[in-house]
């Protein structure tokens, strides 16, 4: 009887710490259900009367221009990254020596660890050059470049949970490396790519710094959208996290929907 | 659960496998396309980088043209610039700040979550929102609704306990901004060590607890040393994301009070951008990367070892 | 797997065509396609609107594509473009600080001589003269025009009468500095949240320097003297800036050091502050009922003098400049002297309401009818902005231009830097002393008589 009650209590205050937790998302939700003059009021209230005027006027501000740029920005980062990523992992884990393999994970790390804004301006001069600012292709390139490190990284973590008997069992059927890869190393590790294939959208589709560096007004995303929210002599909070609760939705649905395997994916890895 | 025990021990067999007959290792090129990508896409621009940081540039000036000064700006940023060791401090204090809170919180969370309850599908599912909330907005509602000392919630929660207003983001601004950025990344940690929680081998623990063993003890002695692999993935993915937290500061903050936080990505940014001085900039950013090197180093070298120890 | 696979292998194909189509930059037949880059300001969202509704329906052939970003996000995109001569617009969205300098470096185009070739008719009906002088001397170069203002504004302060009313204060038309300190002491009141001032407090050269530096000016105080050598340690400056941090920290609102304009904007329209020292152009905000819950009830004063009334008040505009290498020149002149036209203001009005007309730009605007009922603050605001003196700025003579800046490149740096130092005192983390200190080594590092030379 002590047990239950003390885990009743435990489950109770897990609720209102994680209620807690997330009440800054949800109060940007409700934010966006206000009007701009209520938005900023000293005595935060949860009893008001709703409006979707200002989901209504995020969507009407042309949001699904930006949608489309946002949608093909990231998958196609993300596709390009995943063919690229995908068989550089299952090289290291298989073919490379445990040296090389090492090197090359650390380089493709380093990668991740430059500060942006240091190659803004050669990258804005590199883009000009070739004619892609303010093309889809620029931002591509970018995210490719942003997420091919990740992909390496995950997938090279599930191939090293991959048992070698199979992959060898593969090769003495004659199999290619590649026709091993395709058939036997990735359905196998089907769901924890998945899984990095949505954290590589995710993190593509809230890239604000080189949006906003490298397009004008031919292929801005959705978080440009959002700056230009920010009007400079009006309030715009309201606006502002109503906007953000949209955007927000489609890496909030993939996010939830990918986690399980997302948590495969990071950590499978570790376990070895 | 202990399927993924079982399976990586399978591996483990495997790989020794290899090791010993070598007879998967062949030649292969099918890494070559994306390092040669890597190469291009991030090479190039970065020794682009360094060319110009042997350069006095200064965009808004192009009468002054674009003189080679060799290591100039180098020597500036060591020894002359104010704000640049500050910034280094900066983007020390948060990264090992936001980690710490990250750890502490996204463990109690972890265990919190790893515990049998109804609803706990649903609240695993909630606590990821603030990793997937674009991080300009989260930036924008945390300042302007959270932290503010008039429209805040915060404030308003202070002022019911008989509290004054407090201004968090200047009277703390660096604090501030760890709760910031760990609100963001908390959840993460959260969902990587479920993941190590769920592949802790029940038959080990109770197997533990038959030997009656306290339950700080199994903790402290079996789930802890399990856990490891997974703080460190978490912790290597956390650093490279929070070393390039740029938004945040540029909205919440700007950098101030003062330059108290002002990191190191959003230094480079202000140098090139406010200031002009893309020369000096591209300096600042080859610092950020060697940094970033070193300590990406540390953390690779430290991560093999544990590897190898499990091995 | 292999479904998302081949989803996303579809998608990048067709999304490689998509991105493909993008790429050509002008529209088929014949058709000028103009790129301007604006400040997201509701006017220049306006002026987005009416182009479509508008002048493209008056010009078939121009067809205008707009960049909207807010200031400080354009300010870098648009210097990138044009420092790399990279021609992705046509037209740019830029202040009086950087109008000289970009005409200077070659950036963008001499408009008197656009101005001479136009025809009587359109000379008549564009009416250059009726542009308010002051604006128009800051976007000079060289005795030539560079720029066309869209939108103009001076600083003056705005209060809550409510609370005056409540407390029995009364603001003087023309206030003191001294004046506005008492009255801020009187007002002020933190147990029920209000603030007896709201001041930008945050660091930037376009945030707390610009009140700042007026405050400076008319204490008597100067950057520069006729050497170029920096008097930011002089006994007036220390005064000014001693005066303005105490002010806030006493009477201003609760986290100076963080707040803008936005945030002091939105305390003063949500009457938790009882006055406030700003941008002329904010009042509009003020008055405007959906925004503010003290529209109706704000009052409007002059800006405070000290010393002296050069450089009391600042002055700031938001112009057009001509892209130097844009290959729609002739287009490009159409769109800018139509958005900064007579004609434009009073379709502005008419569509959009008159208080909502861009401000300080004509002086007809002010003496219509229409729009000096919807703006209250019309009259102030015009003198404000006619009367501004960036040739000279404070008591004593000075080699810069600029009310609230220095117009020498070097300015973006030493003002950020020297706003740094302010935002820690005001922080209270450094005493003005030495914030003052280090403005004044900064400055000497960066400013000389020889790299100055032109401005």
């Amino acid at each position: 009887m002590r047990v239950r009650w003390k885990a009743s209590i435990l489950t109770s205050v897990t609720y209102f710490i994680v209620i807690l937790f997330i009440f800054p998302a949800i109060w940007m939700l409700l934010t966006g259900l206000k009007t701009e003059r209520a938005a900023y009021s000293s005595t935060p209230s949860l009893l008001f009367k709703p409006t979707l005027t200002q989901f209504a006027l995020a969507w009407h501000s042309n949001f699904l221009f930006y949608l489309g740029h946002s949608v093909t920005a990231s998958l196609v980062s993300t596709a390009i990254a995943i063919v690229l990523g995908i068989p550089a992992a299952y090289a290291m884990v298989f073919h490379l020596p445990k040296k090389a393999s090492k090197n090359m994970l650390f380089f493709v790390l380093s990668t991740r660890f430059m500060p942006f804004a240091a190659i803004i301006v050669p990258l804005y001069i590199i883009f000009l050059h070739l004619h892609l600012l303010d093309t889809l292709q620029s931002l591509i390139i970018v995210y490719t470049a942003m997420n091919v490190p990740l992909i390496i990284w995950m997938a090279r973590s599930y191939f090293m949970d991959l048992p070698v008997g199979i992959i060898e069992a593969a090769r003495i059927d004659g199999c290619t490396p590649y026709q091993t890869l395709l058939r036997v190393a990735v359905p196998l590790s089907s769901s924890g790519l998945t899984a990095s294939a949505l954290l590589a959208i995710i993190f593509s589709w809230n890239d604000f710094f080189f949006a906003v560096n490298l397009t004008f007004t031919k292929s801005t995303t959705l978080p440009i959208m959002m700056s230009s929210f920010m009007s400079s002599e009006s309030l715009f909070l309201a606006k502002v996290s109503a906007l953000g609760v949209l955007i927000g939705v489609v890496p909030i649905v993939l996010g939830l929907y990918a986690q399980r395997h997302i948590v495969r994916g990071l950590t499978a890895g570790a376990v070895k | 659960m202990a399927q993924v025990s079982t399976k990586s021990d399978n591996s483990n067999v495997g790989r020794s496998l290899v090791k010993a007959g070598a007879s998967i290792q062949r030649r292969t090129v099918m890494h070559l396309p994306s390092l040669l990508f890597l190469l291009l896409a991030t090479q190039l621009p970065f020794v682009y980088a360094l060319w110009i940081s042997l350069h006095a540039w200064n965009l808004m000036e192009p009468a002054l043209g674009r003189p080679l000064i060799w290591f100039g700006n180098y020597a500036n940023e060591l020894f002359h610039d104010p704000a640049f060791w500050p910034s280094v401090a900066n983007t020390a204090k948060l990264v090992f700040g936001a980690l710490i809170v990250s750890v502490v919180l996204g463990t109690l969370l972890a265990l919190m979550l790893h515990r049998q309850f109804r609803g706990r599908a649903l609240l695993r599912t909630a606590i990821l929102i603030p990793f997937l909330v674009t991080p300009v907005v989260s930036a924008v509602v945390w300042k302007n609704l959270i932290l503010s000392p008039s429209f805040g919630l915060l404030d308003w929660v202070v002022r019911i306990f008989g509290g004054a207003s407090v201004p968090w983001l200047s009277r703390f601004p660096m604090l501030s901004m760890i709760a910031m950025t760990s609100w963001q990344w908390t959840p993460f940690f959260v969902l990587v060590l479920i993941a190590g929680l769920q592949s802790v081998s029940d038959e080990v623990l109770e197997a533990a607890q038959v030997d009656g063993a306290r339950r700080w003890t199994v903790w402290w002695r079996i789930t802890l040393p399990h856990l490891q692999h997974y703080y460190e993935v978490a912790i290597l993915l956390g650093t490279i994301f929070i070393f390039q937290t740029f938004g945040k500061t540029y909205l919440a903050t700007g950098g101030g009070p003062g330059i108290q936080t002002t990191t190191l990505p959003y230094y480079t940014y202000k140098v090139a951008f406010q200031y002009w001085q893309v020369g000096q900039a591209a300096a600042i950013g080859v610092f950020g990367v060697i940094l970033a090197i070193v300590f990406a180093q540390i953390m690779v070298r430290y991560f093999a070892q544990g590897t190898e120890g499990v091995e | 797997m292999k479904k998302v696979l081949a989803l996303m292998g579809a998608t990048s194909l067709v999304g490689m065509g998509l991105a493909g189509c993008g790429t050509s930059t002008s529209g088929s037949g014949g058709k000028v396609v103009l790129t301007v880059a604006t400040v997201n300001n509701s006017q220049m969202v306006q002026m987005e609107q009416l182009t479509k509704k508008v002048f493209e329906k008056k010009y078939p052939n121009i067809q205008v594509k707009f960049d909207t970003l807010p200031e400080n996000q354009l300010r870098p995109k648009i210097t990138e473009d044009v420092a790399t001569n990279s021609g992705q617009f046509d037209l740019v969205t830029i202040g009086n600080y950087e109008t000289p300098i970009w005409a200077k470096n070659g950036w963008i185009t001499n408009l008197t001589p656009k101005f001479n070739a136009m025809s009587a008719n359109a000379k008549a009906s564009y009416k250059y003269s009726d542009l308010i002088k002051p604006v128009m001397q800051s976007l000079q170069y060289n005795h030539s025009t560079y720029a066309v203002p869209f939108y103009a504004e001076s600083s003056m302060i705005m209060y809550n009468k409510a609370i005056f009313k409540k407390d029995h204060l009364v603001m003087p038309l023309h206030p003191t500095w001294a004046q506005i300190q008492t009255l801020a002491r009187k007002a002020n009141n933190p147990s029920q949240g209000i603030a007896g001032i709201v001041l930008r407090g945050q660091s930037g050269w376009g945030m707390n320097l610009a009140p700042l530096d007026t405050v400076i000016n008319t204490f008597g105080g100067r950057w520069f003297n006729r050497h170029w050598q920096p008097r930011l340690t002089s006994p007036a400056v220390n005064q000014a800036v001693s005066f303005y941090t105490n002010l806030l920290q006493k009477y201003g609102e609760p986290s100076p050091a963080t707040t803008g304009w936005q945030t002091a904007l939105s305390l003063m329209s949500h009457g938790k502050a009882a006055m406030y020292y700003d941008a002329t152009s904010e009042a509009g905000v003020l008055e405007t009922p959906s925004q503010s819950s003290i529209a109706g009830n704000v009052g409007f004063a002059y800006a405070p003098v000290a010393k002296t009334s050069h450089g009391s008040h600042w002055l700031w505009s938001w112009a057009l400049a001509m892209v130097k290498n844009s290959p729609h020149p002739n287009a490009a002149f159409k769109f800018m002297t139509w958005a900064t036209s007579p004609q434009y203001l009073t379709l502005a009005g008419k569509t959009f309401g008159w208080a909502n007309v861009p401000p300080g730009t004509r002086y007809s605007i002010y003496s219509n009818p229409h729009y000096q009922k919807a703006a209250p603050f019309a009259h102030i605001t015009l003198k404000s902005i006619d009367t501004a003196t960036p040739d000279s700025p404070t008591l004593k003579p000075v080699p810069y231009t600029g009310v609230q800046f220095v117009e020498i490149p070097q300015f973006s740096t030493l003002g950020d830097q020297v706003s740094q130092d302010v935002s820690s005192a005001i922080a209270g983390r450094i005493s003005v002393k030495s914030a003052l200190q280090q403005a004044q080594q900064q400055a000497k590092t960066l400013v000389n008589a020889q790299n100055t030379k032109g401005f």
